[in-house]
Parts: C-alpha cells; sequence; structure tokens
C-alpha cells in the first residue's frame, strides 16, 4: 500500500477506534438508571406505539403515578416519562424525545416545575440519560448549568474513574436495557406522618419565570400540533401553592386550563399519616389511591382512545407487581 | 493558563494556525502577543512586572554592548544593575513574607519587627528572571552579542511553551531559533503530538493520582504507618518527576510545532549512579544555569576540596531557596548539598573499591542506581513536607518500618482504590521503561516515523489519559508542582 494511502487508512482506522472508544466509555461507564426517573434506556425498551397516555415532569410525577394501576383499573397503558427536578424545558425536550417512539394520545403535564430554578442541580441525571440527538443538546442548553455542559457533551468527562468500581459483567452489557417494571414510576414503600400547610410564596425574581412560561407554551403548542390532548395539572401535597401562584400558571395555560389535585384531596382519600413520603411525594400508599383516583376520573374518557398493540404480558405482570411491590423500596 | 485545561487545547491549534498563516514578519509580534495573552489568563497584572523585567535586561544588555568593543567598568555596572534589579523584584515577591517571618521568628516577635505584606507569587517569576539573567550574563561574558530586536528578545523571555515552569533556556539556543523562517512540516507534527501526550499521560495518569496518596500522608503524617508513609515518599518522587517532566515534554511538543527546539530537562534521572550523576540527568537547565553562572564563577572544582565543598553547598542552598521561600526547601537544598560533599569527600575511597570491584558491573550499578534513588527519595520527603519536625517523623516512621512492621501494607488505604494502584504502577513500570531507552528522542522519531506505531502509541495514550486520568467535575484540578516556584 502506498504510504499516503496508508496514513489515510491509519487515521480514519485511528478516529473510528477513537470515536468507537468514547462511545463505549460514554454508554458503558454511565451507572445504570432504573430507578428515580430518567430511565431512558428502559423506555426504550418500551414496544413502539404501545403508551397511551404519558405523564410528563419532575419527581412529583414518578411518585405519585403508578401506571401498573392504572392499567390494572382501565385496561390502559401509561408511561411516566419523568426526572428528578426536571424543568420545563428539560420537560419540553422530554415530551418531544419520547413522541419518538411513542404517540400518546393524551399527556398529563405536573407543572409546579414552572416555579424552578432554570439549571437543575440533577441536570446530568435528567439530561444525562437522554438518548443522544438534538432534543438531548436541546436540553444540555435550556437546563444544565454552563459548568456542567461538557460533563454532558462528553460524558467520559464525568463517568470515566467509574471502571474502579464496575464488576466485569458490567463492562459488557449494561444492566437497564429491560422494559421497567413499573413503566417509570419509583416506588417508595416509607411512610412519614406530614402536617398540612401551604408552600412559601414563590418570589418570581429568584426564578427563571419567563424562560419556563416560554417552555410551558412550547410544550401547548408542540400538543397542539401532534394532536395530543394535554392536561396540566398540580399533583397532591401537604404543601400546596397558593391561589396566586395557580392564577399565574393558569394565565399561561389560557383554554389548556390547569387541574390542581390538591382541590381533591379528600376524594383521593390521602391520609397525611400513611400516603406521604415527605411533604411533595407521595409513598406508595399514595400513590395507589391517587392513581385510583386518576382511573376513576380518566378512565371512561380513555375507552374511547384506539386500541393500541402492546405487550399483554409485560401489562399483566405491571398490573401484579403492584399487588407485591417487591424490591426496589426506599 | 494551565496546559492541562481546555483553553490550552484551544489556545494551541488556533495560536498555530494563525501563526503559519501570518506572514513570516508578523509572525514573532504575534507570538508574543499569544505569549503574553496566555500568561494573563493567571493574572493581568503580572505581565507588567514580567515586561518590565524584559525592558531592564534588555536595556542593560544594550547599554553594555558587545564586549569587543571594550569598557569593563562600565559593562560591569550595567549587569550589576541589571543583576539588582532583577533579582529585588524576586526577592520582594518571592522571599520578603518568608525573610520578615523568619526574622520575627527569630526575634520572638508576634507583633511588630518586619511586617507581613499581601503578595501573590507571580506564576513563573523565578524561572523568566534566570532566563532573562543568564542573558545578561552571556552578553557581559561575551559569548553573546546583545539582542537589537525588543520583540524578538521579548520572545525570547516569554515563549508560552517554557514560560511557566522551564526549562530555563539559553539565549543562545533560543534566540537564534526564534529568527528562523520556519514552515510547518506534517511529518514532524506526529513527534510534536506524541511527545505532548506523553506529557499528558505522566501527568494526569501518575502524577495527579498519586497525588491522592501523597497530600493524604504529607498532611497528617501521624495518621499512617511507616510503611504507608515510605509508600507516600515513594510516589511523592515518581509523582514530582512525572509532574515535572510532564510539563516538559509539553513544553518541547508545543514549541516543536512552532520549529522551536527547547532542551531536555530531564535525562532518566532514577537511573543514576551517584547524586552527582543524578544532578546531570535532573532539571537539567536549572542544575546547568547554576552551574555557569554559580559554581564556575567560584572557582567550580579547579579548587581545593575544601572550596569545592563549600562551593557545591552554595550552589545547593541557593537552588533549594530558588524553589520556594520555606526552610524545608532550603534544608532539601543543603542535603544534597551534603550528599554531594560526602561524595567529593568519598571520591578516594571509591577508586580505590573499583579497582576491587569492576564499576560497571549490572549488580554494582543496580547497587549504585537503588541508593542513589533512596538518598533522593529522603530528600523528597524533606522537600514535600510541611515542616521539618514532619519530614524528620516521616523519615524516622519509614525507616524504622521493617522493625515496626509492614503489613498491613493497607495501600488502598491511602486515597486511591487497589485497581487505581495497580493501573499507576503498571505505567510507572513503562515510564521507567522508556526513561531506559538509550535514546528517547531515536525512538519516538522511529515510531512517528512509521505509520502504524504512531498512532498506535497516540491510541494508547489518550485512552491511558481519557480512562485512567485524574480529571472530570469532581476532581480537583492539580496544578503543576513547579508553578509554585
Amino acid at each position: 500500500m502506498k504510504r499516503k494511502t496508508k496514513e489515510i487508512v491509519a487515521l480514519l482506522l485511528s478516529l473510528a477506534i477513537l470515536a468507537g472508544g468514547c462511545w463505549y466509555i460514554s454508554r458503558m461507564f454511565m451507572p445504570d438508571r432504573t430507578f428515580y426517573g430518567a430511565g431512558w434506556s428502559m423506555y426504550r425498551e418500551e414496544k413502539r406505539d404501545s403508551v397511551d397516555v404519558m405523564f410528563v415532569g419532575s419527581s412529583f410525577v414518578y411518585c405519585d403515578v403508578i401506571p401498573g394501576k392504572l392499567y390494572a383499573d382501565t385496561g390502559r397503558t401509561s408511561y411516566v416519562v419523568s426526572a428528578p427536578v426536571c424543568t420545563v424545558a428539560t420537560s419540553y425536550y422530554y415530551i418531544r424525545e419520547a413522541l419518538r417512539t411513542q404517540s400518546p394520545e393524551q399527556i398529563f403535564l405536573e407543572v409546579s416545575s414552572i416555579f424552578f430554578d432554570e439549571y437543575s442541580q440533577y441536570a446530568d441525571v435528567a439530561v444525562g440519560y437522554m438518548p443522544w440527538g438534538v432534543n438531548r443538546l436541546g436540553a444540555i442548553f435550556a437546563s444544565a448549568a454552563p459548568e456542567s455542559r461538557f460533563g454532558l457533551l462528553f460524558p467520559p468527562y464525568s463517568y470515566h474513574q467509574r471502571w474502579q468500581e464496575m464488576e466485569l459483567p458490567a463492562f459488557f452489557k449494561r444492566g437497564d436495557e429491560t422494559p421497567d417494571p413499573w413503566a417509570g414510576y419509583m416506588y417508595l414503600k416509607e411512610a412519614k406522618p406530614m402536617e398540612r400547610g401551604q408552600a412559601e410564596p414563590v418570589e418570581l425574581e429568584s426564578i427563571s419565570f419567563e424562560k419556563n412560561c416560554r417552555y410551558l407554551q412550547k410544550i401547548v403548542e408542540l400538543c397542539k400540533d401532534r394532536s395530543i390532548s394535554l392536561v396540566c395539572f398540580m399533583s397532591p401535597s401537604c404543601r400546596p401553592y397558593g391561589e396566586a401562584e395557580l392564577e399565574l400558571i393558569r394565565e399561561q395555560l389560557g383554554d389548556a386550563g390547569l387541574r390542581d389535585f390538591n382541590e381533591d384531596a379528600e376524594e383521593i382519600g390521602l391520609d397525611l399519616t400513611t400516603d406521604f413520603y415527605d411533604e411533595r411525594h407521595l409513598n406508595f400508599s399514595g400513590a395507589m389511591k391517587f392513581s385510583a383516583f386518576l382511573a376513576e376520573e380518566y378512565g371512561e374518557s380513555w375507552q374511547s382512545l384506539p386500541r393500541r398493540d402492546f405487550d399483554g404480558e409485560l401489562w399483566s405482570a405491571r398490573a401484579d407487581k403492584i399487588l407485591d411491590p417487591d424490591e426496589g423500596d426506599v | 493558563m494551565n496546559f492541562n485545561s481546555l483553553e490550552y487545547m484551544l489556545f494551541l491549534p488556533v495560536t498555530l494556525a494563525l501563526y503559519y498563516a501570518l506572514p513570516g514578519r508578523v509572525r514573532n509580534p504575534f507570538l508574543l502577543a499569544a505569549s503574553y495573552f496566555f500568561y494573563m489568563w493567571w493574572e493581568p497584572a503580572y505581565a507588567l512586572l514580567m515586561l518590565f523585567s524584559t525592558a531592564v535586561t534588555y536595556g542593560c544588555a544594550l547599554a553594555m554592548g558587545p564586549a569587543r568593543e571594550g569598557g569593563a567598568h562600565r559593562r560591569r555596572a550595567w549587569l550589576v544593575l541589571c543583576l539588582a534589579v532583577n533579582l529585588a523584584i524576586l526577592f520582594f515577591f518571592k522571599y520578603y513574607n518568608f525573610l520578615a517571618s523568619s526574622v520575627n521568628s527569630l526575634l520572638g516577635r508576634s507583633s511588630g519587627g518586619l511586617p507581613a505584606l499581601d503578595i501573590l507569587l507571580p506564576v513563573g517569576i523565578s524561572f523568566y528572571t534566570f532566563q532573562a539573567l543568564g542573558y545578561t550574563v552571556d552578553v557581559y561574558r561575551g559569548e553573546l552579542e546583545p539582542e537589537r530586536s525588543f520583540i524578538d528578545y521579548a520572545l525570547f523571555v516569554s515563549f508560552f511553551p517554557q514560560l511557566v515552569a522551564g526549562p530555563i533556556e539559553r539565549a543562545g539556543n533560543i534566540l537564534p531559533q526564534l529568527k528562523k523562517r520556519h514552515r510547518l512540516e506534517i511529518r514532524d507534527l506526529p513527534g510534536s503530538v506524541l511527545l505532548i501526550l506523553i506529557g499528558f499521560c505522566k501527568k494526569m495518569v501518575i502524577a495527579d493520582n498519586l497525588a491522592v496518596v501523597v497530600n493524604g500522608a504529607f498532611a497528617d503524617p501521624s495518621a499512617y504507618t511507616g510503611a504507608q508513609l515510605a509508600f507516600a515518599a515513594l510516589s511523592f518522587t515518581f509523582q514530582i518527576y512525572c509532574d515535572f517532566s510532564a510539563y516538559t515534554d509539553i513544553a518541547r511538543g508545543s514549541a516543536r510545532l512552532f520549529g522551536v527546539s527547547i532542551m531536555e530537562n530531564f535525562r532518566a534521572p532514577f537511573f543514576a549512579e551517584s547524586i552527582r550523576d543524578f544532578w546531570r540527568r535532573w532539571h537539567i537547565s536549572l542544575s546547568g544555569w547554576f552551574r555557569s553562572y554559580v559554581y564556575i564563577p567560584l572557582g567550580g572544582s579547579r579548587v581545593g576540596k575544601g572550596r569545592r565543598i563549600f562551593n557545591l553547598m552554595v550552589v545547593f542552598l541557593l537552588s533549594g531557596l530558588w524553589h520556594g521561600a520555606a526552610w524545608t526547601f532550603v534544608l532539601w537544598g543543603a542535603v544534597h548539598g551534603l550528599y554531594q560533599a560526602v561524595g567529593v569527600l568519598l571520591d578516594p575511597v571509591r577508586e580505590k573499591l573499583y579497582k576491587a570491584v569492576p564499576k560497571n558491573a549490572p549488580l554494582v550499578r543496580a547497587v549504585r542506581i537503588l541508593f542513589t534513588f533512596t538518598l533522593v527519595c529522603a530528600a523528597f520527603v524533606v522537600f514535600r513536607a510541611e515542616s521539618i519536625a514532619d519530614a524528620v517523623y516521616i523519615l524516622k516512621s519509614a525507616a524504622l518500618a521493617p522493625f515496626t512492621g509492614l503489613f498491613p501494607l493497607a495501600l488502598g488505604a491511602m486515597g486511591l482504590t487497589r485497581r487505581m494502584l495497580v493501573v499507576v504502577a503498571l505505567h510507572v513500570v513503562l515510564l521507567l521503561a522508556y526513561d531506559g531507552l538509550r535514546d528517547k528522542e531515536a525512538f519516538l522519531g522511529r515510531v512517528s516515523s512509521t505509520v502504524w506505531q504512531k498512532y498506535a502509541l497516540g491510541l494508547f495514550l489518550i485512552f491511558s489519559i481519557l480512562i485512567f486520568g485524574s480529571y472530570g467535575e469532581e476532581v480537583p484540578r492539580q496544578v503543576f508542582v513547579y508553578f509554585q516556584f
């Protein structure tokens, strides 16, 4: 082979090895993600176009909504696509990414995040586990603080040292590439007695309220374009926001409206001593009640949705799981 | 700007591209501006200090004029002025607070006495001051003509690859190279890039990982066993070598990209067979500077034994002081001076011994190398320790370790996981193998001219750095050790 050709071949091969190596480190060195949201590897194992309804937002969604319970009560499939302290901007990119493999008829969006800071301290998780593509890039620049963006763009920067703690099988296969038995829900067993109160008033100057509103509008528009019914809601809480904050959200949502499930706390049957993990998150008992309420409220309207081809065995297992939650509790 | 930073990884290729894109007559001014930009990344104000020092040495050398024009008294006056101004600046920024605290301690004053000042040590001041002074002395001695071009001279002083941590270059080597018009030779690129990668590998894989062990042990020696402290001493020896030689490798590789060849600063120092030999292999530019400008003017070796020992002690005490304003550095210098003094005194004994025992027999050489290495390690404990008391404690504990109990070694409790210790150890073995090559330049030249070998070595180094390197969000960045000098 002529030297020049050899050089080019060697260079291209080296670049390919380098790229492959970086890809390998990015993929295999990141810890498995099987709970606390951002479980994108498991989400992508879900059968394409098999989900009827999606629940999007922060931990107020993945702690409060159990798709297995919804399926057991309504026969309809759902999925929780959320992440810890998920900003509105990240939720927007989450929805865009989720719609690449699913086509839900209805999206429930938990909108407390409109009062979150611009940059989430959990961006490394919320964004770091997103599949590579324009949505991940969008989320990086919209939700991650500037100093953490490099690690999100180049994961080996954040995870290269994990080889020291990984067991041998982990170098060959990730542990989160099977369908999520909870379909995005985070099982929290512990109950902490709570007292009812009200959330502190929000100081709009201290958060990026305008940016959050902008992304909320983008979500509304996106759902409109895709003919997806959008339900914006506030999840049940021991310390719900006051009327002033709720009014701010209603102004943004306009016709889309806001469903504040705190108004239904009594009907849901939440018990402050047994149903809460902390003042903002339900535990399993509380999530079961809330999910049962959702099934009651929306189950009938879901029956009119087109029937999808879903994995019956998987969903039966998910429905069975709520009867015996097993491992994975906190 | 640190070499081990994203900024430098952007700065270098951009500067390189612009340098070769510019017409020849603009290149040196551009490179000068880039060097000042590089330096000002730390603290813009200190660039003024460097500029002042540059202007003084430039002006004094010009005022001296060429040696052939005579005027010995006038020339000496300019030399003295130049030395006085630059050493005064160096003294003020580096040693004033050390002097103040030492005097106050001696006088037993907790208040009053000499006031401590809030002075930040300008990065690289020891290096560029010595480099500039070396030039002035060379002009005085008639070894060099005074440089007329201020741009070229300023670039010699501030050339960014070697500005902050050396090597301390000679004007006679660098100035002629700066005046040449360089072309970017693609075939020379691999060698330079490989040298830079070797530097990063040494720094990030070996030095920065060992720093974890060293920092913990030297911060609180009493929390560690003798065996662990011995390991920490060994770790520091390799840390400082890898850290400092890495800087030189990156500096040399970077300079080569601009067509400038910088001297080697290390030549397999851990294969030295005596302390004298060690100092011909370690920080060669500094030891060369002291030899040329202090040791030889004092008489060097061409004097009686007593005077020679005195000259050696002066040089090594100054060398210790050059490293930093602390008694541990001075003591480190004194220890090496003492080693050299004992070496001089034992010369006759060694001559007799090597008549009976062949000096170059492998076993004899191995013993000499190990013995020298042990002495160097022990001295480095003094260098690194946070106080003389700590140094004594560590040396005593390490020396008594075989008697107090070597096991459990518990090296995994010193901050690095067992896996990382193994990886670092493997890299140290590879480093020693590389150092042990008869001609590293030739080896690198051969590898970088062989298609598959250069890419294989490059990939190995990149992946080593990527996977085993000490960097990341959770990892505090380790500056180069010699930046503090």
